[in-house]
């Protein structure tokens, strides 16, 4: 049964890599226009999870895209059935040029939203020809985000989109966000706090391969209390 | 001179031998992290269908030598895909060692089929009039069938360029070889690619064992065995996923070989190769053309 409004719905997902089981059954819904932001310490398994409801981890337990169960279909089935996916550390092909990354996103049957793209990151369209590998870590930050946004999707999901980057390029990713999430659901992974902030409608707290609190964006603000979740002490950044 | 010329056109029509196996090996391996083994059979599998749709034919033509070629170049592109389907593609996630070890059981299960039906004795390979022409260059008189086979490196070499670049197969297999798991990220089915290139290389295999016959004159059930040895010198010389690379040290690999044949002796060319081999790996580890990073 999926909860009305839910784009995706996450029941008891269990998952391993190797020997060591890494999800203990976790639960999660993403509900439709929201952005549901996910927060942990490193190494909780939140990569993981993204990964398992994509299809690169194997997994147990149920993933429904729009009510329609997806968990048993191959990685790029699921994209097809309206996932776009921005993995932590970008990915982009460094041996391929900007255009060809953005052109690999291209779908069949689909008008690519080369405008939406280029409106959002006016500074690919100048770096079109140039070699994705050579970009800074920001400008490939747009090359991934752009790349996922390109064909149109009913969920986006962007792991740590801040990570490794300047303050200033982190506002930058931010602002971007800002606006992408008017027009898209998305579910993302993101530790830096006042971006977790600005994006945040609902968030979910994940410790030890399981979900140990949710609510809403209201969460962030008191920061005491989310350093209880996280399972870290009073002093320890967050 | 006319010589020098001869032995150089010869040396390039042995790389353009090996550049036809070593081309399909090195975008296999670039892409699917696969060394197949099984290709030198593709080979072996190409000359004997050209032999054999030669001597079905009859009297043999230039018409029936095309034929040849293109049923050589079939077999070897449909036994590539029905190995990639039912034994290499189980085998993806298991590492170097379970690859090797099914694509050399494919290798031997397809020398022992065909020398169970075709016997272990040489198949003699009926050739045109026309192929056993020569044409005069700078002197030299050259073997209409050592042109046709460098020719042929030629057009392969061209034409994979130009898949790589300008298609969306090809950037899809350009983008795969550098993070396959991104790729299946932006909802394209890249096993579909890995088959694809699967068969490219068969297909190049299968043309090389009908050239290869035309070299020389025949078929055995092992004649492909020499040849993949070649070939993985080839792109190891040329740098390991490097086309460009690939095509260059078989030009060398081939010409060298031929010239210590003649100046040195008989079976020196072996020697010398494998001599550039080691010279390559203890200089330039990565290869002529190789990258530290894997590309095409
Ligand atoms: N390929 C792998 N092989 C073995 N263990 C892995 C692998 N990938 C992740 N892990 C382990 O799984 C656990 C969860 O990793 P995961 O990347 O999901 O965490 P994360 O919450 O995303 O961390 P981070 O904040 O560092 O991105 C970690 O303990 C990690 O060491
Ligand atoms: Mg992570």
């Amino acid at each position: 049964m999926t909860t009305i409004g839910s784009v995706l719905s996450v029941r008891h997902l269990s998952a391993r890599i190797g020997t060591s089981q890494i999800l203990h059954g976790v639960d999660l819904e993403v509900p439709r226009n929201q952005t549901t932001v996910i927060l942990g310490r490193n190494g909780v398994g939140k990569t993981t999870l993204l990964r398992s409801i994509l299809g690169y981890v194997e997994a147990s337990g149920d993933v429904e895209l729009l009510g329609r169960p997806i968990d048993r279909l191959p990685t790029h089935k699921r994209v097809r059935a309206g996932i776009a996916y921005v993995p932590e550390d970008r990915d982009v092909f460094r041996s391929l040029t900007v255009e060809e990354n953005l052109r690999l996103a291209e779908r069949a049957g689909q008008v690519p939203r080369y405008d939406l793209v280029f409106d959002l990151f006016p500074d690919l369209a100048d770096r079109r020809s140039q070699n994705a590998g050579s970009l800074s870590g920001g400008q490939q930050q747009m090359v991934a985000l752009g790349r996922g946004l390109l064909a149109e999707c009913e969920l986006l999901i962007v792991d740590e989109p801040t990570k490794g980057l300047s303050p200033r390029v982190v506002q930058e990713v931010v602002d971007v966000l800002a606006r992408v999430k008017e027009g898209v659901t998305i579910l993302m992974v993101e530790q830096n706090l006042s971006a977790a902030q600005q994006l945040a409608d609902d968030v979910v707290v994940i410790s030890e391969g399981t979900v140990v609190a949710s609510g809403t964006g209201e969460m962030l603000v008191d920061r005491d209390k989310l350093r209880g979740f996280l399972g870290v002490g009073r002093s320890e950044e967050v | 001179m006319d010589t020098f010329v001869l032995l150089t056109v010869a040396g390039l029509s042995i790389g353009a031998l090996y550049y036809l196996l070593a081309s399909g090996l090195s975008i296999i391996f670039g892409l699917l992290d696969v060394l197949s083994f099984a290709h030198g059979a593709l080979v072996t599998v190409g000359a004997y269908a050209a032999i054999e749709t030669m001597t079905r034919l009859g009297t043999p033509s230039l018409l029936g030598f095309l034929l040849a070629v293109l049923a050589a170049t079939a077999v070897g592109g449909l036994v590539a895909y029905v190995i990639e389907r039912l034994l290499v593609r189980p085998m993806y996630s298991r590492g170097h060692l379970a690859q090797l070890l099914v694509t050399m059981g494919a290798a031997l299960i397809m020398a022992a089929l065909i020398e169970s039906v075709k016997g272990p004795d040489e198949v003699h390979m009926p050739l045109p009039k026309a192929l056993e022409k020569s044409i005069h260059i700078f002197g030299a008189v050259i073997p209409v069938s050592m042109a046709l086979t460098i020719l042929a490196a030629i057009a392969l070499h061209g034409g994979l360029l130009l898949f790589l670049a300008r298609t969306r197969h090809g950037l899809i297999v350009r983008a795969g070889v550098d993070n396959a798991d991104m790729v299946r990220g932006l909802g394209i089915d890249v096993s579909r690619s890995f088959s694809l290139v699967f068969v490219l290389g068969g297909l190049a295999a299968g043309l090389g064992g009908a050239l290869a016959a035309v070299y020389v004159r025949a078929a055995t059930p092992s004649l492909g065995d020499t040849y993949l040895v070649y070939a993985f010198i080839v792109l190891i010389i040329g740098g390991l996923g490097s086309l460009r690379g690939a095509f260059v040290a078989a030009a060398i690999a081939g010409v060298i070989q031929q010239f210590a044949n003649y100046y040195v002796k008989a079976g020196a060319g072996d020697i010398v190769v494998l001599a550039l081999l080691v010279v390559v790996l203890l200089l330039r580890p990565q290869g002529l053309f190789g990258r530290v990073g894997r590309s095409v």
